[in-house]
């Protein structure tokens, strides 16, 4: 009740704001469309890797940078501190705050993948995988997006404090859409974003011929789950729901 | 340190608190208990420690020394049990910009699980900006959508941290009859203010605090029947060598001359004797208690005092 009243009142906040509509619903459309059209899938070799792509572009610029600004951006006016001195709980303080974002980029995705896979006239072997994929990108997404506003000060801030997390991603991504032995697979799915890709593709395309399903599945999902959890922890320690004084 | 009746436990007691910034001791072994229905006001300078005092109240920070009971609870401790009963306005919360006034009202009646109430913007006359954006309101409106959104909740307790400057007269008036209001009701409000004459009107009890410590405690007689009342006139004719003897000191600043004086009755009574035997005009007499901003003007003297030796 109260985290769906924070959501209703967030979605207002939201699409009042030209600059959060800009980085929230435009530009991660944007990019998508672009990445489609830039030849990426035909160098990744398959449809699910373009999906991977798509789908980490929307959630870095949709959920990461968003959550970093508009959190940034609420704390400054000191709308958190308000929420904190409500009875709300502050797992309903972050899904209300999180969840517009969320379902925008949720809906972004339904759009964009469904383009590409007319597209590549291909189409998610497992669909309740991507489902999966996409969950747990918004959950280390929105849990990164708490973290770095711990350490911004302002939603202009935002801009500079963003960019290491952008890095990393990015990173991440296109580190787990490159050939890599056992050792260096599972480190790389350490990082954030690289499961999201692994997961779409391994949805899109399905697993490697001779591997099972569920063990190509394990790793990467146990091991962003793991680091979801360690960020989430982190940010949980470190966010500050009032300006610095 | 109250009289009021009521529940067996204070709604707001205070016990030896003390907070630190780092080495810096901002509040220092203050007690005080806040009783339902009772308004008590903190009054002091910038820096003297009310709102660390406040912050520490509503849970924000926790105490270096000393313990907070809020309704009987410890507020860092019990927050969300605590946050449905206690109200806090003033300098620690803000807004939403985008969301209109009446969202935002809506928003806080929802997080409190109660049915909406309209009305509360009628009492602090904001009902007519109820579709206005509160990033567009001006300065007082804001103050006065805080206090609405903090009536709405009916709470046992209100902190009320500087909640008038910027306020016009009209605006300051409806604010302190709300605050009445609440009180009526049973609430306990703790009124942080730099304004004596707010104190002096609203609040049961005052404490003054300087460098973190309560320096004066007691009702607004007791704190000012503590410091020398004054007698002001302009004598026609006058001359100060013609003067009775008189209790308390005297002063003369043009010809306006001053009594300051721990025995008003006496004082008075032997100048209008002094008047009526020689024929002396007490032009402009005026005579009473000292005020909360004497009492205020003479601890910062003071304290400047001190600081200079």
């Amino acid at each position: 009740m109260t985290a769906l009243a924070l959501a209703v009142a967030e979605t207002r906040l939201i699409l009042r704001d030209r600059t959060v509509l800009l980085t929230a619903a435009i530009l991660p459309l944007l990019l998508a469309v672009l990445i489609s059209r830039s030849g990426i899938a035909a160098t990744a070799g398959a449809p699910g890797a373009l999906a991977a792509v798509q789908l980490a572009m929307l959630q870095l610029f949709g959920l990461y940078t968003t959550t970093t600004m508009t959190l940034a951006a609420r704390r400054q006016q000191r709308y958190l501190q308000r929420l904190r001195t409500s009875p709300a709980s502050t797992a309903s303080i972050v899904t209300g705050l999180a969840a517009p974002l969320v379902l925008i980029v949720l809906a972004q995705a339904a759009i964009v993948l469904a383009a590409t896979g007319w597209a590549t006239d291909s189409a998610p072997v497992r669909l309740d995988l991507l489902v999966l994929a996409f969950a747990n990108g918004a959950a280390t997404a929105v849990a990164l997006g708490f973290l770095t506003a711990s350490f911004t000060k302002s939603p202009e801030a935002a801009q500079i404090t963003v960019l290491p997390g952008m890095l990393v991603i990015v990173f991440g991504v296109f580190a787990a859409l490159t050939p890599a032995g056992e050792t260096v697979a599972l480190l790389r799915s350490a990082v954030p974003g690289a499961a999201l890709a692994e997961l779409t593709r391994l949805a899109w395309d399905g697993p490697e011929p001779g591997t099972a399903l569920l063990a190509a599945l394990a790793r990467p999902l146990a091991v962003s789950l793991a680091v979801a959890a360690a960020l989430s922890y982190l940010a949980a320690r470190l966010f500050r729901w009032r300006p610095r004084s | 340190m109250t009289t009021t009746t009521g529940p067996a436990f204070p709604a707001v007691d205070v016990r030896g608190l003390t907070c630190r910034y780092g080495a810096f001791t901002a509040v220092d072994d203050v007690s005080f208990a806040v009783h339902p229905g009772e308004l008590f006001a903190l009054l002091g300078t910038n820096g003297a420690g009310k709102t660390t005092t406040v912050e520490t109240a509503l849970g924000l920070r926790r105490p270096a020394a000393g313990t907070v009971a809020v309704l009987d609870r410890d507020p860092a401790r019990h927050r969300r049990d605590l946050a449905r009963r206690v109200a806090a306005i003033g300098q620690e919360t803000g807004f939403a910009e985008g969301l209109t006034v009446a969202e935002t009202l809506r928003l806080w009646t929802d997080l409190h699980r109660l049915p909406p109430r309209p009305a509360a913007l009628d009492r602090v006359d904001l009902a007519h900006r109820a579709d206005l954006r509160v990033g567009d309101l001006s300065g007082g409106e804001r103050r006065r959508l805080d206090l609405a959104l903090a009536a709405a909740t009916e709470p046992e307790v209100l902190f009320a941290d500087e909640p008038t400057p910027g306020l016009d007269p009209a605006s300051r008036r409806r604010t302190w009859d709300l605050l009445r209001d609440l009180t009526a009701a049973g609430t306990a409000v703790v009124l942080t203010t730099h304004y004596l004459d707010e104190a002096a009107e609203l609040a049961d009890h005052v404490a003054i605090m300087d460098r973190g410590r309560i320096v004066r405690f007691g009702t607004v007689a007791e704190v000012t029947a503590a410091h020398e009342a004054r007698i002001t006139m302009r004598p026609e004719p006058f001359d100060p060598l013609d003067l009775p003897p008189l209790e308390g000191r005297t002063a003369i600043d043009g010809d306006t001359l001053t009594v300051r004086t721990t025995a008003l009755q006496a004082d008075l009574h032997r100048l209008l004797d002094w008047a009526a035997r020689t024929g002396v005009d007490l032009g402009d007499l005026k005579a009473g208690p000292a005020t909360l901003d004497e009492v205020f003007a003479e601890l910062e003297s003071a304290r400047t005092e001190r600081t200079r030796a």
